[in-house]
C-alpha cells in the first residue's frame, strides 16, 4: 500500500494480478473501508476510500488480427491499445482524446467516441470481462467471440457501471478495419449533410462549423482530423434526443460556451465555459431533463432505481467498490 | 377467484386461450422442446400486460413471454406449469423518426413488415433472422437475435435504443433512452437476450439503418468447405467486414437448389455467399477484395450479382434452407454454437469427422463471418436409437466448438434445449452471479423461471454466505 504524494492521507494500492485485486476486495470487506477504483484518475476520489489503481495491471493478453478481437488489462492506455492494433491497420473505436486515459476507465465509464456515428457506442464493443465483484469473486463473462448470445450479457452490464458492481481486470474487445482513406470535408449545414452523406464516420458541429468525417476507400487520409480536446474551466456533456442538436447548439451559443463540440445524429453536445453561473448550468440541466436527456455531472435518479440498488446489493453487498458513484447512491 | 377467473375478468374469456388444442400450440416454440401451458393469454396493451402480471403474482402462477413462436431452443416453452403471456396483439409501429433514424413499435410488429414499412423511406430494421417473415421484434429483443447482416450491422442490442418494460411485480418502466448514454447501469443490457426471464417487452424504440446505395452479392463456389471457410478468414484478416458472409455444405447447396432453384451450383463442394454494400466505389473495391482472396483459396466459380432481382434469387436460396431440409428427413436438430473466426476451418473439420463417426445426416448453411456455425442433423425421430446418436453427437459439436475458444449460441438463445450445457461454458461462480442478476430482476421467480440458467445456479446464500 502506497500513500498518494498529492493527498498524503490517502491511500493507494496498485494491485499487479486480479488476484491482487481480489485479495484487496476480500480485506475491504472485513475492515468496511470502501475502495474506489480509477483509471488515468480523471474523477475525483471522496474522503475515506482507498484507492485502487490500474497503473500496473498493464498490456495485451490477447491480439487476434486476424478475428479481429483484443483482450486487455484494464490499466492499459488507449494510446498503447492504438499504437498495437494500428500496425495491423485495425481499431477499438474508443474515444480520440487518448491522453493517459485507461481501456478499463473507458470501458467503467462507458465513454464513446465521435465515430460512435457510424460505429456504435463503445458498449458495442465489448464482447467480454473479467470481473471480481464485491464478494472478492473472479467471474468471467463473454469471451472473444464477435457474437454470443450464451447467458446474461454481463460485460455490457458492467460498461459504463462505474465499477459499481465490481473492478473490471480485463474486457476483449471487438475491433473494427480503420477505413482505407478518410477525409473530413466542411458543410454548411451538417445536419442535412449527415442524412445525405451514406454512412458517414462522424458529423460534428462546433464553433468553427460544420463537418462531415467520411471514408472512401478510393483514397488517402486526406486532411482527417478531430477537434482538438477540450479545455475549460467548466465542461459538460449534454445527451440530448438527436432531433434536439440544432436547438442545444443555439443554446449553448447563447450561453458564452467558448467551445463545443455537437455529435449530429447521436444527440451528445459537449461545451466549455471560461466561467459559467450555477444558475445557469441548473437551467440548462432543467431544459435538458425535460426533453428526456441528462448531463452525466448532474444526473437524475433513474426510474429503474429498484432494479439498480437490487443489482448493486447482488454483487456488492458490503458496498465496498465505489459506493455511491451512480446516480441514486448506488 | 381462480387465476383463470381473474383473467377473463380482465380479457374476456375469448383473450384466455385455454382449449387443449391450444394448450398444445403453444406448449411448443419451433425448436425439439414442450412444456406445460395453463392458459395462453392475449392482451393488447401495456397496461393489459401489467394487469397480466398482477394476476399471476397474486396466484403465484410462472409467466412465460411469447412472440411467434418461432423460437429453436425453447425460451418460450415454459418449463413448469406456467401461463403463456403471448404478446403478438402489440403489433402497431407507433412512430417513426426519420432523422434520427429511430421508431417505437409494438413488440408484436413482425420482423419483415417493420422493415417493408420504411423502404419508402429508405431505412429498414437490420436484424434479419431466417425467419423474419414471422419472427416479432419482440421476440428478436428476447433472444437478442442475429441473422446474415448482423455481420457489419450487429446483433439485435445494437439496434435497441430503448425498451417500455413491465417488471416481474407488473411496474411499468422506460429503460434507455432516446437520448444516449441514459444515467446509472445500463439495463438493456440484460433486458436484451434475456429469454423472458426478467421482465416483459412492451414497446421498443428501435435503430433503423440506411439502405445502401449500392450492393452486390456473390456467389462463390468451391471444392470444398476449406476453401470457402479459408476464404472468410481470409476477408476478415484483409480488413473488409462485408455485409454478409454465409457458408453452405455440399449437401445443403443441393437440398436448396432442388427447392429453390437459384442456380447454384450443385457440383461445388461449399458455396460462399458473400454481400457488400456501401458507395459504388466501396461496393467495387469489397467485390475485387473477396474475389482476390476466394481465388487465393481455389474458388472455382464466382457469379456477382448486382441487380436486386438476381440478388434476391440468390438469398433466396440461403433462406429457404431450414425449410429445403424438410425434403431430407422429417425431424432436424440444428446447432448455433460460435468460435473464433480463426478456428473456423478447425472445428468444421471436426463436427464433419464426428457426423461421420454417428453415421449421421448432416446439412451446414452458416454465419461464417461471425463464426456463428448451423451444424443441422437431418432424422426421423421414429427410426429406434437415432434421437440418442443424434443427441450424444451434438454434445460432441458443442464441445469441439467449446474447446476451440467458442460458446454455446450465437443467436438463438439457451432456453430449455441448452440450458443443461451452460456448465460447459461458466464456472460455478460465474452462473451464481448470473442468477444473480435475474434475482435482482425478478425476486419473485415467477418470470420464466427454470429456463437459460441450469438448476442450482444460485451457490450463495442472502447474506453472501456460499452455501
Amino acid at each position: 500500500m502506497l500513500r498518494c504524494e498529492r493527498c498524503p492521507t490517502m491511500s493507494v494500492a496498485t494491485p499487479e494480478s486480479t488476484a491482487d485485486v481480489v485479495d484487496l476486495i476480500t480485506d475491504a470487506r472485513l475492515t468496511g473501508l470502501p475502495l474506489w477504483f480509477t483509471g488515468s484518475g480523471t474523477s475525483p476520489v471522496p474522503d475515506g476510500h482507498t484507492v485502487v489503481s490500474t497503473s500496473k495491471l498493464m498490456g495485451i493478453v490477447d491480439y487476434k488480427p486476424d478475428d479481429l478481437t483484443v483482450v486487455v488489462r484494464c490499466g492499459t492506455t488507449l494510446t498503447e491499445l492504438d499504437a498495437v492494433l494500428s500496425e495491423h491497420g485495425h481499431t477499438a473505436v474508443l474515444p480520440e482524446t487518448t491522453g493517459s486515459r485507461t481501456v478499463g476507465g473507458v470501458v467503467a465509464s462507458g465513454a464513446s467516441g465521435y465515430r460512435r456515428l457510424r460505429y456504435g457506442p463503445t458498449r458495442d464493443r465489448v464482447i467480454g470481462a473479467t470481473i471480481v465483484t464485491g464478494y472478492g469473486e473472479i467471474v468471467h463473462a463473454g469471451g472473444q467471440l464477435v457474437k454470443n448470445v450464451t447467458g446474461y450479457d454481463l460485460p455490457r452490464l458492467m460498461t459504463g457501471s462505474r465499477g459499481a458492481l465490481g473492478f473490471i481486470s480485463d474486457v476483449s474487445l471487438k475491433l473494427w478495419p480503420i477505413p482505407k482513406g478518410r477525409r473530413t470535408v466542411s458543410v454548411a449545414n451538417v445536419a442535412d449533410a449527415r442524412v445525405e452523406a451514406y454512412q458517414p464516420i462522424a458529423a460534428l458541429e462546433t464553433e468553427a462549423g460544420g463537418f462531415l468525417h467520411i471514408s472512401d476507400s478510393s483514397g488517402e487520409d486526406e486532411g482527417f482530423s478531430w477537434p482538438e480536446p477540450m479545455m475549460g474551466e467548466v465542461v459538460r456533456v449534454v445527451n440530448i434526443p438527436p432531433r434536439l442538436v440544432p436547438d442545444t447548439v443555439a443554446r449553448i451559443k447563447a450561453s458564452s460556451a467558448t467551445r463545443f463540440v455537437a455529435q449530429h445524429g447521436v444527440g451528445a453536445v459537449e461545451a466549455a465555459w471560461d466561467g459559467i453561473a450555477k444558475q445557469q448550468l441548473d437551467e440548462f440541466r432543467v431544459w435538458t431533463e425535460s426533453c428526456g436527456g441528462s448531463i452525466p455531472e448532474m444526473p437524475q435518479v433513474p426510474e429503474s432505481i429498484g432494479i439498480q440498488r437490487r443489482l448493486k446489493a447482488m454483487f456488492d453487498p458490503d458496498r465496498i467498490c465505489n459506493p455511491g458513484v451512480l446516480p441514486g447512491g448506488v | 377467484m381462480t387465476l383463470i377467473d381473474d383473467l377473463n375478468a380482465l380479457l374476456g374469456p375469448d383473450r384466455v386461450l385455454r382449449h387443449p388444442l391450444d394448450r398444445t400450440v403453444f406448449a411448443k416454440d419451433a425448436g425439439v422442446t414442450s412444456g406445460d401451458v395453463i392458459a395462453a393469454v392475449l392482451p393488447e396493451s401495456t397496461s393489459e400486460v401489467a394487469a397480466v402480471v398482477k394476476i399471476a403474482q397474486h396466484h403465484n402462477t410462472p409467466m412465460v413471454p411469447r412472440g411467434a413462436g418461432t423460437g429453436l431452443a425453447g425460451g418460450a416453452v415454459p418449463a413448469e406449469p406456467g401461463l403463456l403471456i403471448v404478446l403478438t396483439r402489440l403489433n402497431q409501429i407507433h412512430e417513426v423518426d426519420e432523422l434520427a433514424r429511430t421508431a417505437w413499435v409494438g413488440p408484436g410488429v413482425i420482423n419483415l413488415d417493420l422493415s417493408k414499412q420504411l423502404e419508402p423511406m429508405g431505412l429498414h430494421f437490420a436484424p434479419d433472422p431466417s425467419s423474419q417473415q414471422a419472427c416479432t421484434i419482440g421476440g428478436n429483443v428476447g433472444t437478442n437475435a442475429g441473422g446474415p447482416h448482423c455481420l457489419a450491422d450487429g446483433t439485435t442490442i445494437a439496434h435497441i435504443v430503448a425498451v417500455e418494460f413491465v417488471t416481474a411485480n407488473g411496474d411499468i418502466l422506460t429503460l434507455g433512452s432516446e437520448a444516449p448514454d441514459q444515467p446509472g447501469l445500463d439495463l438493456r443490457a440484460i433486458v436484451v437476450g434475456s429469454e423472458g426471464t426478467v421482465g416483459l417487452v412492451t414497446r421498443v424504440l428501435v435503430r433503423l439503418t440506411e439502405n445502401a446505395p449500392d450492393v452486390a452479392t456473390l456467389l462463390i463456389g468451391f471444392g470444398s468447405i476449406d476453401g470457402a471457410a479459408g476464404t472468410v478468414s481470409g476477408i476478415i484478416a484483409a480488413g473488409l467486414i462485408p455485409a454478409a458472409l454465409e457458408i453452405m455444405d455440399a449437401p445443403m447447396v443441393k437440398a436448396v437448389e432442388n427447392f429453390v432453384h437459384a442456380g447454384y451450383p450443385t457440383d461445388a463442394g461449399a458455396v460462399l455467399l458473400a454481400e457488400v454494400t456501401g458507395t459504388a466505389v466501396d461496393v467495387a473495391a469489397g467485390v475485387d477484395t473477396i474475389k482476390s482472396v476466394a481465388r487465393q483459396h481455389g474458388a472455382m466459380a464466382v457469379r456477382v450479382a448486382t441487380a436486386a432481382a438476381e440478388r434476391a434469387l440468390l438469398w433466396k436460396g440461403r433462406k429457404a434452407a431450414f425449410g429445403a431440409v424438410a425434403q431430407a428427413a422429417p425431424d432436424y436438430y440444428l446447432h448455433d454454437t460460435v468460435v473464433p473466426r480463426t478456428a473456423l476451418v478447425d472445428v468444421m473439420s471436426k463436427i464433419y469427422e464426428i457426423g461421420d463417426r454417428y453415421e449421421l445426416l448432416m446439412l451446414n448453411v452458416f454465419h461464417a463471418g461471425d463464426g456463428n456455425l448451423h451444424p443441422l442433423v437431418a432424422f426421423d425421430s421414429k427410426e429406434p436409437g437415432l434421437l440418442d446418436r443424434v443427441q450424444a453427437a451434438a454434445r460432441e459439436m458443442v464441445e469441439v466448438s467449446i474447446d476451440a475458444g467458442g460458446s454455446l449460441s450465437g443467436e438463438h438463445g439457451i432456453g430449455l434445449e441448452k440450458r443443461d450445457l451452460m456448465g460447459l461454458v461458466f464456472s460455478d461462480v460465474d452462473l451464481d452471479a448470473q442468477a444473480r442478476v435475474r434475482d435482482a430482476f425478478d425476486e419473485s421467480r415467477l418470470m420464466n423461471p427454470g429456463t437459460v440458467l441450469p438448476e442450482g445456479s444460485r451457490c450463495f446464500d442472502a447474506n453472501g454466505v456460499r452455501l
